[in-house]
């Protein structure tokens, strides 16, 4: 398959943490989900991908080309979508006039096409209604969509979203959903989030970053796959668990290495293989202190 | 029963063959300017100034060049904050607008074009006054003392289109560099205390020639002409008019090299800093023939029309 993105031996240090450290990743065509805890390094790696970011060391392949050659950027620009983690938008713009100016930087210079394209976008995420609307009036979920919609102008090849779906209702979610498995259908796509079940419904390979390092690579299915024989149901909870909490059925949804015997194991979720692979990172961590301690 | 929405397809669009940004930006940036409050405020603030001060304007024959720098105080100086305001607007966008193929340099060049919104302001303002001078009010010739007609037209376009186009492209320039809280005001109190202290200062009494000739028109909005304190007769002050105007051009030129600078790079950011080498020496020069040219002397003209030389 082809590789729309790649990131080899990437670095990219803030003062002395290593946000990206060594990062390898190479991105075909289909949705890429990006999980890890805050400061993993998910929001830099994005960056990097959107050509805002310069790694410290390493080298970055985006759509063919080299985002550190000026033209080469531009031109990766062209076929770039990016939807950031934070966006303050300017005062006074209604959602129409912020995703047109977004589409003028674009280059969509001529109007009658520019303003059915922006038309086009606004409607893929459901704010046709709301178009002529302050952005300053909007709620914080029609405001991410506004950032959603400039971020799909021209369906891009290389499309890179951070936390799209945060802010937004189960209705809202399911539809932005749709949206995006028909834009990957012939785009490379990106989504970092904290939603697991996101995750599980659109994207057909998952990366799991912490501490800048990438802890898992592969399909949802080998991640879950990781945390078979290791969840299971219990009136209590287990203290050895990593993880442990009382569902809507009252019984103990316990997640762990140490399965007690006669323990009814059940079918893992995305969430849990998530739980497991943190939680065994963390262990490694916790023992390599202590080993270095000791020593 | 159930009802589903027919979703746009996210068909891959292209936007046509790529064109130069500015055009289209530059129209957005026009009306975004023309819309902002603080130009609308302070423009709407000069003509009712001007309305409500007619009567006392008309029987003043010392008040229309006086009366001049009221553009670059209703037209310029709000532009200059309006300009600033809107160069920052999208400074908490900014990562998203970089992601975008149009460069940082396009985007302000297209910022520095809205300039033509305060310039039409200015030339309207110019418009009145040239119609108000020649049939409302009856401005006498003792009056511009010993300023040439075309004197006269550089005066009055320096403090009027000039002032109001600088405003702007300062106030772009203010807006790529300065990143900080409160930083409108500062331009503001920047520009104000500058051209108070040179005007105040460096007055034609008490004041050492050597210094009052070079250091006088070191402002934006310059005078050539001072009605004498008592209000009998007409000051024509020192250096030349057109110099003084050639030297605004250049000011202003420098203020939209400053502001292309940020963020320019390679064979853009070459040519920006040639262009501004130019610039400058351009400045140097013709600030340099603005006050060694023209009047070499202060000239005192009275209503009978006979004129004295006025130290320095």
């Amino acid at each position: 398959m082809t590789t729309t993105a790649s990131l080899d031996a990437v670095s990219k240090h803030y003062r002395s943490v290593a946000a990206l450290d060594r990062v390898d990743l190479a991105l075909s065509p289909g949705i890429t989900g990006l999980l890890g805890p805050n400061g993993a390094g998910k929001t830099t790696m994005l960056r990097v991908m959107a050509t805002v970011l310069r790694p410290d060391a390493g080298s970055v392949r985006l759509l063919g080309r080299d985002p550190t050659d000026p033209e080469a950027r531009t031109e990766i620009r062209r076929r770039l979508g990016y939807q950031p983690q934070e966006l303050g938008f300017p005062r006074g713009f209604s959602a129409f006039a912020f995703v047109n100016y977004m589409a003028v930087l674009k280059e969509w210079t001529d109007r009658d096409a520019r303003t059915a394209e922006v038309r086009r976008a606004l409607e893929l995420v459901g704010l046709g209604d709301v178009a002529t609307k302050r952005i300053s009036r909007l709620s914080g979920g029609q405001r991410r969509r506004v950032a959603l919609a400039q971020a799909l102008l021209g369906t891009p090849e290389l499309l890179v979203l951070d936390e799209p779906t945060t802010g937004l209702d189960p209705e809202q979610r399911a539809s932005l959903r749709g949206v995006l498995a028909d834009i990957a259908a012939s785009s490379t796509m990106v989504i970092s989030t904290h939603q697991t079940e996101d995750v599980a419904a659109l994207c057909n390979r998952v990366v799991v970053l912490d501490a800048g390092r990438v802890h898992f690579d592969g399909t949802v299915p080998e991640l879950v796959s990781l945390a078979a024989g290791k969840v299971w149901m219990a009136h209590d909870p287990d203290p050895s668990a990593l993880a442990s909490w009382r569902t809507a059925s009252g019984r103990h949804r316990n997640v762990g290495e140490h399965v007690p015997t006669g323990a009814k194991l059940v079918e893992p979720s995305l969430e849990d293989a998530y739980l497991l692979l943190r939680g065994a990172r963390d262990e490694a961590s916790h023992d390599r202190h202590t080993t270095e301690v000791a020593s | 029963m159930s009802t589903t929405t027919a979703r746009p397809r996210a068909t891959r669009a292209e936007p046509g063959p790529v064109r130069s940004t500015i055009g289209p930006l530059a129209r957005l940036e026009i009306v975004r300017l023309a819309r902002h409050p603080v130009l609308v405020g302070g423009a709407l603030f000069g003509l009712v100034s001007v309305v409500a001060s007619y009567e006392e304007i008309q029987d003043d024959a010392t008040g229309d060049l006086q009366g001049l720098p009221v553009t670059a105080l209703t037209v310029g100086l709000p532009a200059m904050v309006a300009a600033h305001l809107l160069a920052r607007s999208f400074d908490r966008t900014d990562e998203l607008v970089e992601s975008a193929p149009t460069s940082r340099v396009s985007r302000t060049g297209s910022q520095c074009l809205s300039a033509v919104v305060p310039a039409a302001l200015a030339v309207v303002w110019l418009v009145l006054f040239a119609v108000a001078q020649r049939w409302l009010w009856t401005t006498p010739e003792w009056m511009y003392g010993t300023l040439s007609h075309a004197d006269l037209w550089a005066v009055v376009i320096g403090n009027t289109v000039l002032a109001a186009v600088g405003g702007t492209l300062l106030g772009v320039a203010a807006g790529r560099w300065w990143h900080f809280r409160g930083s409108s005001i500062a331009l503001l109190l920047t520009v104000a205390v500058w051209t108070l202290t040179v005007m105040s200062v460096f007055s034609p009494v008490g004041t050492p020639e050597a210094w009052y000739r070079w250091v006088r028109l070191f402002t934006p909005v310059g005078g050539f002409n001072n009605p004498a304190p008592d209000g009998n007769g007409s000051d024509t002050l020192t250096g030349s008019p057109w110099w003084y105007l050639a030297w605004l051009v250049t000011l202003c030129a420098l203020a939209a090299i400053a502001a292309l600078l940020k963020g320019s790079e390679g064979t853009s950011r070459r040519r920006l800093v040639r262009l501004g080498a130019a610039a400058l020496a351009a400045s140097v020069l013709t600030y340099g023939l603005a006050a060694a040219g023209g009047n070499s002397q202060v000239v005192r003209t009275f209503p009978d029309g006979h004129s004295v030389v006025l130290t320095p």
